[in-house]
């Protein structure tokens, strides 16, 4: 095990020397002088756990055990909550709405994918295992919409502040879950982004705001994407829910009924 | 244990982002400390989310037929690897294909796909360490 830890420690610190690497890079921006945050982002900063020699696909070992290793965290729910906590993580296999190819939300969808941006706004796209979603950002003063129903990447308004744009979002549905493990949330929930590019690196930060059920605010832990040049988004192919006949459970959550 | 080590660590590596998590655990319904191999010829591909599944048509000493589902990558990930759904067919198309896979812990005719090798030679190793296709049994 120990060999197993110094080999990631050494494939990691290769990550990160990528990374400043990436970092370090002039930051592009539009014509307004903002940073341009167009572009398609990758969420992982290994390298391909695959690659073509011939008219075959071999495995790449050392990347292929490179873990990203990400972790959003979890928050800390109010002591009354965490029963309805358990229990929703007890039957996930069963009551997980993204389990069976229902919409991730927000923040469970993650950070961007794929960026437009415009002097007005800035677009998100996702090609998500759930289908493809998108966001659309207003930049330009206007406000939340009223009157809309709840969705389940909510509505969106950002603003500059310096380098970074803070998005803030609100009338998120609350069937969603805001991530794995009974993270369940009320209609009431905050939620604010914050992207900053930094050469052909983004970073996304984010904290969730639901005083319900929440004991503190949950501030997720950051990551920061590596752009990739020449790849474009592609539509999300048809999520089909192949229900649970085959899955046993004890590894994971809940019980088949 | 080493096997078990890498194998979470592989699937932590395969699986992130979005409503990945969410999704079909890998040890939860594979037995990944097992290797098994059937060969056979493939009959369809469903390229769909979470997972794209490979149908093999497997004829016994019979020669009786038993269809296994293949479960492999999303379909993002085959993307990301280079792989589309007319290479698997095209491949196929010459004759059987040998599937090295982990056997599913309770369809004893599914499994979660390692490598493909088609007849022509070449083949996808898709998921797993070189060590799990060694360890192979039937």
């Amino acid at each position: 095990m120990k060999r197993h830890i110094a080999g990631l420690m050494i494939l990691a610190f290769i990550g990160g020397a990528a990374l400043a690497a990436q970092t370090a890079k002039p930051t592009p921006r539009t014509a307004d002088g903002k940073p341009d945050l167009s572009g398609m982002w990758y969420r992982r900063v290994a390298g391909p756990v695959t690659q073509r020699v011939g008219n075959s696909i071999v495995r790449v070992p050392g990347n292929a055990t490179v873990p990203d290793r990400y972790n959003p965290g979890r928050p800390k729910y109010k002591p009354e909550f965490l029963a309805r906590v358990k229990e929703l993580t007890d039957d996930q296999i069963n009551v997980d709405p993204a389990f069976h190819c229902g919409p991730p939300g927000i923040i469970r969808i993650g950070p961007p994918q794929r960026i437009i941006q415009t002097p007005r706004e800035v677009v998100i796209l996702y090609d998500d295992l759930n289908g493809s979603f998108f966001r659309v950002i207003p930049t330009d003063g206007r406000r939340h919409r009223a009157g809309i129903e709840p969705s389940s990447l909510g509505d969106s308004v950002g603003r500059w502040e310096g380098d970074t744009l803070v998005i803030e979002v609100r009338n998120i549905l609350d069937s969603t879950w805001l991530g794995d493990d009974g993270l369940f949330h009320t209609e009431n929930t905050k939620v604010t982004e914050r992207l900053t590019r930094k050469g052909d690196t983004l970073t996304w930060e984010a904290v969730v705001e639901d005083p319900e059920v929440f004991a503190e605010p949950w501030k997720v832990t950051p990551r920061t994407l590596t752009l990739m040049p020449n790849t474009e988004i592609e539509e999300a192919a048809f999520c089909e829910d192949r229900g649970i006949d085959d899955r046993v459970t004890k590894d994971y959550h809940g019980n088949v009924r | 244990m080493r096997i078990r080590f890498w194998v979470l660590v592989a699937v932590a590596a395969a699986w992130m982002g979005g409503s990945a998590l969410a999704h079909h655990s890998v040890p939860g319904t594979f037995d990944v400390n097992k290797t098994t191999v059937i060969k056979g010829t493939v009959s369809k591909v469903d390229w769909i989310n979470p997972h794209i599944y490979i149908y093999v048509d497997v004829k016994d000493a019979a020669g009786a037929s038993t269809t296994y589902k293949v479960e492999t990558l999303p379909t993002n990930h085959m993307r990301r690897a280079g792989v589309t759904r007319a290479d698997i067919l095209e491949g196929a198309k010459a004759g059987a294909v040998t599937i090295h896979m982990y056997p599913a812990l309770k369809n004893p005719t599914a499994g979660f796909l390692l490598r493909i090798t088609f007849p022509a030679g070449h083949f996808f190793h898709l998921f797993g360490e070189d060590s799990e296709i060694a360890r192979a049994s039937n």
